[in-house]
């Protein structure tokens, strides 16, 4: 009942999709406005279909109707409710499902903003673009990976349960969703660079429109980039959190291109410059969030991320190459009208220092790039097995990460066009003294390593500087309006130019985790123990005691715990579970977090008595990489506040500027 | 003007040299252990990774690693890890190990980072027997 329901839904979207891409493409060429307003109504169709055919797999997933070889593949029984619901992204078919459904609604978010604009050939041509995207992911579900496919034979009396790593974290509930989020909205951008190559609208109307979408899609991104590491701490036990797995990187190279469309679009916007650059960067971004599908899904690499793999290879990867095919002939094609007025007029100005930030972007996206892909080749090419090692990822990465965090110091207070040496100076004191003062210390605090020193040196240098800035900014506010507050000075000026204040929240999100990976990096111990129930060891100073084990049986898992005590400390338990669907047990890291340490306990081996393994990690400020996060997300969601518009009666701008400042605005940004 | 052209362009040409040289530097082979010790003697101390079954009551704890044996394929190697053993290292277990051949003696491998070959499928547990599986890897 469910299948043909649930396989009904998915043709009913795939057949509104191809008629929204036929309806949109007569619109189109007959240029008859009445078409392209119908093409725009199959995106509800599709919406709908999406949005049941997900209601239909959680229905059941919960009902446990096992007859879907889905439903017996990723859940039991036993399964505890969290895990599954989200056992409907847990493997591949139901992952495709939730990217179909995000998908729709973007599309259908993104035509209710243009529905207004429906008959422009602008947001035609972009409509037609996400009708094609949306029918390609329809017609994978139905012909290649679908969800609702019937099991062979008999109906099983339970089905199996997740994978053992989906069901032992709830971020497993959030990291997966975050993630689709973001790689999907890439869809938009993509549609809407597509119709202005078509349309030859290169003028900046078409980056105004996406510019939106694009910083939400980034936002979902790099939460879901980050929790994916929180994840990786909590649950996969290697005391690590980024690996340079190709699976990570498959989501990393998105972020990376579209780090620096965020940025160099700026450029466009306020020097019209850079516009074959930024259309690249777009189309870039929508073919590498493709590629990763395609690495990710496929199975053709080897990763803790691997767990599931089937046949749609072949359609992801001749979708790619008709993708990345159409948008280089689109570029060189256009490529004559793409001329932009403007120069560079000094290597000392905002311009400048953006292109710089997109050509280590851009070089950053190579490096990775070629270090996920170049095992595939060989393996293609000569049936050689091999890997690419951490150093490369990291002699490479390292460099390009000091010189950004560099950038990102100095570029907000660079002025467009040049800059005057006073200016410089006068800007760059207080955080180049901070900068300095900093490195002094950290060195005489015992760190090690260039990087990990010139980290803290950067940091501190950029804090100064968005403090700075946003000290100025509420200053010149308070001049003006004598009689507000601090506090409501603050959000005042936060109001008034969200775009500027997001970007440098995100800014310091970015160097709380600069500062915590070389921390992390720089002050790490990790011990192995070997303990008979009741013994101790000493690990920096704390007494470690292994207690007793303890098992706890549950028709979902068996759990072995070691119970131990670190003195001053706490009580910890790491475990193996084993599950009944898996050989192979898992390992559940036992964590004790603070600001400042982390306690991170693993049982190595896990026989039912006698001596275990227990592996001690003392990390520092790892709890830091997570709240950098938070505050990058929290940054993306204030520069999305549209600007508070100006009354009228209000004065129009400051009349006299604050004492030690030039009238000129520190950062200028143009919403 | 043309200079600065000439210098960036410079910059990048050393930048993907670089980028070149590293990755040459950094590739990692990975070879089963029969494949291994057929090699051994070309391959010389470059570094690589290889698979193979953890033998049944070969492992021996030290204070900064583990010794045990690795064998696949009908042949065998003394590997000798030093650092963190994963969770679940036991005897039969699938395990790849990164490192290269020791200096000291032959057929001995000295590993730096040892991995588990987590399988995908998921097969209910057999029951259990002596004899570890003949391929290990599942190839």
């Amino acid at each position: 009942m469910r299948a043909q329901l649930g396989y009904g839904l998915l043709t009913i979207g795939t057949a509104a999709a191809a008629l929204g891409l036929v309806t949109t493409a007569a619109g189109i060429v007959r240029k008859q406005g009445r078409l392209l307003e119908l093409g725009r109504r199959y995106v509800v169709l599709v919406l709908l279909a999406a949005l049941g055919a997900f209601v239909v797999m959680e229905t059941a997933l919960f009902g446990h109707d096992f007859s879907l070889q889905y439903v017996a593949d990723n859940v039991a029984r036993a399964t505890p409710g969290l895990y599954t619901f989200t056992a409907a992204w847990a493997a591949l078919e139901g992952s495709i499902l939730l990217w179909g459904l995000l998908l729709s609604v973007y599309v259908a978010a993104t035509a209710w903003r243009f529905r207004r604009r429906a008959d422009d050939p602008l947001v035609a041509w972009a409509t037609l673009v996400q009708f094609a995207v949306l029918l390609f992911f329809f017609a994978l579900m139905l012909f290649a990976a679908n969800p609702f496919k019937q099991v062979s034979g008999l109906v099983p009396l339970d089905g199996r349960g997740p994978n053992p790593l989906l069901q032992n974290h709830p971020l497993v509930a959030i990291h997966p969703p975050m993630l689709y989020a973001g790689l999907v909205g890439f869809t938009i951008p993509f549609s809407f660079a597509i119709a202005a190559l078509v349309t030859a609208r290169f003028g900046e109307g078409w980056l105004a429109d996406v510019r939106r979408t694009t910083l939400i899609a980034w936002g979902f991104l790099t939460a879901g980039i980050v929790l994916g590491a929180w994840w990786s701490y909590a649950v996969l036990g290697w005391g690590g959190y980024w690996g340079w797995d190709p699976v990570e990187n498959a989501s990393f190279l998105p972020w990376l291109t579209a780090t620096a469309f965020i940025h160099s679009v700026m450029v466009q916007e306020r020097r019209g410059m850079l516009r074959v650059w930024n259309l690249s960067l777009v189309l870039a971004t929508f073919c590498l969030t493709i590629l990763g599908t395609f690495l990710t899904r496929s199975g053709v690499v080897n990763s803790v991320h691997a767990f599931s793999q089937s046949a749609i290879g072949p359609w992801l990867l001749t979708f790619l190459g008709i993708c990345a095919f159409t948008a280089v002939g689109l570029v060189a094609w256009r490529g004559d009208k793409l001329r932009a007025p403007g120069r560079i007029d000094s290597p000392v100005s905002r311009e400048a220092a953006f292109l710089l930030n997109n050509l280590l972007f851009a070089g950053f996206a190579l490096v990775v790039l070629t270090g996920t892909v170049f095992p595939l080749l060989v393996e293609a090419l000569q049936n050689k097995q091999i890997s690419v090692g951490q150093p490369y990822f990291e002699r490479l990465g390292v460099p390009i990460g000091i010189a950004l965090l560099f950038l990102m110091a100095i570029g907000p207070v660079l002025p467009w066009r040049a800059a005057s040496g006073e200016l410089l100076r006068s800007r760059l004191l207080i955080p180049a003294w901070a900068g300095g003062l900093t490195l002094l210390i950290a060195v005489a605090a015992g760190a090690r390593g260039i990087a990990n020193v010139l980290a803290f040196a950067l940091g501190a240098f950029t804090v100064a500087s968005i403090g700075r800035s946003a000290t100025i900014g509420v200053r010149a506010r308070r001049h003006v309006h004598k009689d507000e507050g601090w506090a409501h000075a603050t959000t005042r000026t936060v109001r008034g130019n969200p775009r500027l204040y997001g970007g440098l929240l995100v800014h310091l999100g970015v160097v709380v985790i600069a500062v915590a990976l070389a921390t992390t990096a720089g002050w790490t111990t990790r011990r192995e123990l070997q303990l008979n129930p009741g013994e101790s060891a000493t690990v920096r100073g704390h007494q470690v005691t292994f207690l007793d084990r303890e098992v706890d049986r549950s028709p979902q898992k068996t759990t072995i715990k070691a119970r131990v005590r670190i003195a001053g400390v706490g009580s910890f338990a790491p475990a193996i579970s084993t599950f009944p669907n898996a050989a192979e047990g898992i390992g559940t890291p036992s964590i004790h977090t603070t600001p400042w340490r982390d306690w991170y306990l693993t049982l190595s081996s896990s026989p039912t008595s006698g001596r275990v393994t227990i592996g001690v990690q003392v990390g520092t400020m790892v709890m830091w990489l997570w709240i950098g996060g938070l505050i990058m997300v929290i940054g993306t969601a204030v520069a999305l506040v549209p600007a508070r518009r100006r009354r009228v009666r209000e004065p129009e701008a400051v009349t006299a500027p604050p004492e030690d400042e030039q009238p000129v605005p520190l950062v200028e940004v143009t919403s | 003007m043309r200079l600065r052209y000439g210098i960036i362009a410079l910059v990048c040409v050393g930048a993907v040299v670089w980028m070149v040289v590293l990755l040459q530097r950094n590739v990692v082979f990975f070879k089963t252990v029969s494949e291994a010790v057929h090699d051994e003697r070309s391959d010389g101390t470059r570094s690589m990774r290889i698979g193979g079954g953890v033998v049944a009551a070969s492992i021996q704890r030290r204070a900064d690693g583990v010794d045990f044996e690795l064998s696949q394929g009908g042949a065998t190697v003394r590997v000798h890890h030093t650092g963190s053993e994963p969770a679940l290292f036991k005897d039969c277990a699938p395990v790849v190990a990164e490192g290269h051949w020791s200096a000291r003696a032959s057929k001995t491998f000295d590993s730096t980072r040892l991995l588990i070959k987590h399988d995908n499928n998921y097969e209910p547990p057999k029951s259990a027997t002596a004899k570890c599986p003949d391929d290990p890897l599942g190839r």
